[in-house]
């Protein structure tokens, strides 16, 4: 048993933000894995994220460079969610190495599945964090400032498409 | 709110390394419970008559159900469906990569 303790996954201001949100529109993710693709080509990572983080699970409604189950199921369960550590803190959350991070390590996501870096910054709509932009990597890897940078520009580039399809939020 | 993520013992376990537990009932009940409290009751049973359920069901068709009634219901329990959907997918993926490597040893 592993309990999901994190007060803010489960807030209900937050949870109404994302609640009102359509993300199944087939343009929007059509649009979000483009912006993905550019993100992990400027970065030289396998895989790019939009997430949006519940206190249920994380849905992938951007994606590039997936494969195999994550895939099929477009999301993991919230406890193995890199993402849920930027919506709590608030915060852009590296993982340069996974195998050896404390709060990683024993993740399925790296012990089964290869992951093995991880850089995320936070997307704010209506002053809450529904979710993240990130890039993970199947080795370790140094972030730069200039790969967080990156991310917040198309972060914000994703908010913007957000905004434009729910209002200003 | 507390997802069940590992089974039993590795043994029990239908997706392999990963200890996903089969997502159930009561983890829909836990996902509600978690935005509406000592309201849940009420919202809960609406949900199972609408499903037709009793809610001590524990196959996989009655979790679907479940879900699809989720799925129409207002905003906020839409959202639990959402991410009950998304396990309900993993688990689904990972008992059958797991099978499948089974079969092949």
């Amino acid at each position: 048993m592993h309990p999901v303790t994190d007060a803010p996954l489960a807030d209900i201001h937050r949870l109404r933000v994302l609640a009102a949100l359509d993300l199944a529109d087939p343009e929007l993710r059509r649009k979000l894995n483009v912006l993905t693709e550019r993100t992990a080509g400027r970065l030289g990572m396998p895989i790019s994220l939009v997430t949006v983080v519940s206190h249920v699970a994380q849905d992938f409604i951007g994606s590039y460079g997936l494969s195999g189950w994550m895939e099929d199921a477009r999301g993991t369960p919230v406890e193995w969610s890199f993402c849920r550590q930027a919506v709590v803190s608030r915060r852009p959350y590296i993982v340069p190495d996974a195998r050896t991070d404390p709060r990683q390590s024993s993740n399925p996501l790296v012990t089964e599945d290869g992951m093995q870096s991880y850089a995320g910054v936070p997307i704010i709509i209506g002053g809450e964090v529904i979710g993240t932009h990130c890039v993970l990597g199947t080795s370790p890897h140094a972030y730069t400032e200039a790969d967080l940078d990156e991310l917040a520009r198309t972060a914000e580039e994703i908010t913007a498409l957000l905004r434009e399809k729910f209002g200003p939020g | 709110m507390t997802m069940r993520a590992a089974a039993t013992t590795p043994e029990q376990d239908a997706t392999g390394g990963h200890r996903l537990a089969r997502p159930s009932l009561d983890d829909a009940r836990a996902a509600v419970h978690s935005l509406y409290g000592p309201h849940t009751g009420d919202i809960w049973q609406n949900l199972l008559f609408t499903a037709g359920l009793t809610g001590n069901e524990t196959s996989s068709a009655a979790m679907d159900r479940m879900v699809a009634v989720m799925q129409a219901a207002e905003p906020l329990v839409q959202l639990c469906a959402r991410g009950l959907q998304v396990r309900v997918s993993a688990y689904r993926s990972l008992a059958a990569k797991a099978q499948d490597q089974r079969e092949s040893r």
